[in-house]
């Protein structure tokens, strides 16, 4: 396996962040709406520290992608028309904005609520803003919206891979796989 | 003859001083009263909003606590500390804290012994603090820790601390005026 995409190839590093970022995200996301649904306990908080500190790992992966990517090239996209692959690059800028607006947004919560938060019970996570009732309920309607998109594009996403490789019978999924 | 009346005088004063003691209050307006609490593993504040304290000088100290003006910054946790789980202010919206035994332990150090009742729980507690007289006025501060479970605060599924931690902080600093009783 090589270590820097090429042309036609995935190298190592894409294929493990972005299989590591899927199964974060896939268990972020019921974990959050979970946590957030329950009534208080000490399970509720537990899960909220879970819930920050994948938030947190899946902002250091994406950030770490991004650098890789622009310090690189990536596989071009086979066979697609223009708009085809239009939307495909839409989609993917988007998972991005999302895969960094998400744990910000979180962040902005946490600390707008006055909450201290010790990421995997280990690492103290700073404060980015002081208690303010306002911007938590702010930051709180932009996560929400930003959760409902991200599943959204997920399933655009995910039915896309899977429709060119039952479908189209190409090697677009096969390509990100090891 | 001057010498015998300014003596006269002088001791009258002073028997004045300790026969009645000196009562002072506490000024709202600049005194806090704050705690703070593990969650989570990290500190977290709150604050008493309303509250007096009374002092008959190394006699008596008497503090009330309005339970309900708690404060912790977030609306969420307000809601949920004023539960039947926590202070359930519905049942037990004071606390009072009443010490008739009061040491000096150094000049400016004093130790009330008394009891505290909270949340319908009275328990002997030791309150050390200090006594730093200004021109017209006296800061008093002081510090100690209680155990949340001796007041059954938090329902026992939060028992094993993990999450809210057991012990709280409890820190004052109240400015004293001098009480001028009719």
């Amino acid at each position: 396996m090589t270590l820097r995409n090429t042309e036609t190839h995935w190298g190592w590093p894409s294929k493990v962040l972005h299989w590591l970022t899927a199964v974060l995200i896939l268990i972020q996301i019921p974990l959050g709406f979970y946590a957030e649904e329950i009534k208080l306990s000490p399970l509720k908080l537990d899960l909220f520290v879970w819930h920050k500190s994948l938030g947190m790992l899946i902002l250091l992966l994406a950030i770490e992608r991004l650098l890789w990517r622009m310090t690189g090239t990536i596989p071009k996209t086979a066979d697609a028309s223009s708009l085809q692959r239009r939307l495909a690059q839409l989609a993917h800028a988007t998972l991005y904005v999302l895969m960094i607006a998400l744990p910000i947004s979180g962040w902005i919560i946490s600390s707008a609520a006055n909450i201290p938060t010790k990421l995997f019970w280990l690492i103290e996570l700073p404060a980015i803003t002081g208690p303010d009732e306002a911007l938590k309920s702010l930051a709180a309607e932009a996560h929400e919206v930003c959760v409902f998109l991200l599943i959204a594009i997920l399933v655009a996403h995910i039915g896309a891979a899977l429709r060119h490789h039952f479908i189209m019978r190409d090697s677009i999924l096969k390509r990100m796989w090891f | 003859m001057k010498y015998l009346i300014l003596t006269t005088y002088l001791l009258s004063a002073l028997f004045s001083e300790l026969s009645t003691a000196t009562n002072w209050q506490s000024e709202p307006a600049e005194s806090e009263l704050i705690y703070s609490v593990n969650f989570e593993q990290l500190p977290i504040n709150g604050q008493f909003k309303e509250f007096s304290v009374d002092y008959i000088a190394q006699q008596q100290l008497r503090v009330e606590v309005n339970i309900a003006s708690v404060d912790m910054s977030n609306s969420d946790i307000n809601q949920a500390i004023r539960d039947v789980d926590w202070f359930d202010i519905k049942s037990h919206s004071q606390a009072v804290f009443l010490s008739d035994n009061i040491k000096a332990v150094g000049e400016t150090e004093f130790i009330a012994e008394g009891q505290l009742q909270l949340k319908g729980i009275s328990k002997p507690v030791s309150v050390p603090f200090s006594w730093q007289a200004s021109a017209e006025s006296v800061y008093m501060t002081g510090k100690l820790t209680l155990s949340r479970s001796d007041f059954s605060i938090g329902s026992p599924e939060w028992a094993s601390g993990d999450q809210i931690g057991i012990d709280v902080s409890v820190s004052f600093a109240v400015k004293m005026l001098k009480h001028v009783s009719e």
